[in-house]
């Protein structure tokens, strides 16, 4: 898969040709004397078609920012941290853009900005960024390859891509009252509600109990770290140490002997943290837990750290 | 601990501590739990493989710790409450044999979904008072005034 870039429509068209050339052009209605962007066939002001074409002076001001540390989509992990802008042209109209030339604790709502036209004549296409207007306040970026090296990121395109991924959807084994109890003695619960009476229930954490480990020793890796036989496989990392690094979890119904749970599993995200000691990768797995009455019993987010 | 009880709502107030509660895992313990997980993760039970990944000796699993915080709580609410909402995060290692103490306050006392709800801060440290697992619990409480 390749970068996606800006596909001119006959609508937009003159938009990009004008970024070609170093201009802004923005739509404008002849009947009402009013500017607009994004480019469309229809005045928004008063729906007429009687449009044309107006240069703008490209002056601007930050109308407000959002800084995307980590990429919405692996194709864009070049680019992070990414300043996404909306900015105010002098005639008006907001259009969304992305800043360049300037350190982070140099923006600022409402500073004065001035366009990047951005040619990439390898697409044929121009990308409109903004900087700084005021050359004090320019400087250097802090690029995704001067942060951490592209080579030193353990978070390749190819690892990005497993976020979303979902597994099989897979029932446990039956709860029964037996395996309650194990679980009470093994983390040294004595609460008699697990272990006794007409109405025994499950205590909270043994939700994920039925679903634990469950394939042959030989696809066992060197440190033995469980795999579920649910289709979801971790990415590929350097990092081969794993650590449990922290747990959350809601709970909708109780578990009782005789239910059977249904689990998903999803990659929630995958983010990497630099410390003294190197680099970690931390993992999130959410998974939702239905009962055989098909009603949701809990959603859980496992956090696991490599490194 | 052994709370068939209920607590009810009425009786709780915010900044009311629980009792502290100090436990040592064994390696025995530990043993049990990878059984019962089905956790077959080498750095809890092989020690030479553990100070092969840097660890001093076995590593107490870090979900035994939580399930340890969550029977905190649920011992604490009694028999007519409902976890409704539990996170924790392993920060710091526990090894076996190190004495561990769980200790937690009530922070907030409020209605969630209709329901009458406290808010709980739990956590547990080692013997010289380093915090190894901070903790956060929702639980629905029984009320006398609906009984």
């Amino acid at each position: 898969m390749k970068k996606p870039y800006p596909v001119p429509t006959p609508d937009s068209r003159p938009f990009w040709n004008g970024l070609a050339e170093q201009k802004i052009l923005l739509k404008h209605c002849r009947d009402c004397d009013c500017v607009f962007h994004y480019p469309r066939v229809t005045c928004p002001n008063c729906l007429s078609s009687d449009l044309d074409w107006k240069q703008a002076s490209g002056q601007g001001t930050l109308y407000t920012y959002t800084i995307s540390r980590r990429p919405t989509h692996p194709l864009f992990a070049d680019e992070v941290p990414q300043f996404m802008a909306v900015v105010e042209l002098e005639e008006g109209p907001r259009i969304t853009s992305t800043l360049l030339n300037v350190p982070e604790d140099k923006i600022q709502i409402g500073m004065a900005l001035t366009p990047v036209f951005e040619h990439n004549e390898k697409e044929k296409i121009t990308l409109l960024r903004f900087q700084p207007a005021d050359t004090a306040l320019r400087g250097a970026a802090p690029s995704a390859a001067e942060d951490k090296p592209a080579s030193a990121s353990q978070l390749t395109p190819e690892v990005l891509a497993y976020i979303g991924r979902v597994s099989d959807k897979v029932s446990g084994y039956p709860v029964s009252a037996e395996e309650i109890r194990r679980f009470c003695y093994a983390t040294d619960d004595h609460n008699p509600r697990y272990l006794s009476g007409e109405d025994i229930v499950a205590p909270p954490m043994f939700v994920s109990i039925p679903f634990d480990w469950e394939v042959p020793m030989d696809s066992l890796p060197e440190d033995g770290t469980p795999q579920q036989n649910d289709g979801l496989v971790f990415p590929p990392l350097k990092a081969k140490r794993k650590l449990f690094g922290g747990y959350q979890v809601e709970y909708f119904q109780e578990i009782r002997p005789g239910d059977v749970l249904t689990r998903q599993r999803k990659f929630l995200d995958i983010y990497e943290r630099s410390g003294a000691s190197g680099s970690s990768v931390f993992m999130l797995i959410e998974a939702t837990y239905t009962n055989q009455r098909g009603e949701k019993v809990a959603v859980d987010i496992n956090t696991i750290i490599n490194r | 601990m052994n709370e068939a009880q209920s607590r009810y709502f009425e009786d709780v107030c915010e900044g009311m501590e629980l009792a502290p509660l100090t436990k040592t895992v064994t390696t025995t313990q530990m043993f049990l739990y990878s059984a019962i997980t089905r956790n077959p993760h080498r750095i809890h039970y092989d020690e030479k493989f553990a100070h092969s990944e840097g660890l001093p000796t076995v590593l107490v699993q870090g979900p035994l710790q939580g399930a340890q915080l969550s029977a905190y709580v649920s011992d604490w609410m009694g028999a007519g409450g409902f976890l409704k909402k539990f996170t924790y995060s392993n920060r710091g290692m526990a090894l076996a044999g190190q004495s561990l103490t769980l200790r937690g306050k009530v922070v907030k006392k409020y209605e969630l979904e209709g329901r009458p709800a406290v808010d709980l801060e739990v956590w547990e440290e080692n013997a010289t008072g380093d915090l190894l697992v901070p903790a956060t619990a929702t639980v629905f409480l029984p009320s006398r005034s609906t009984n």
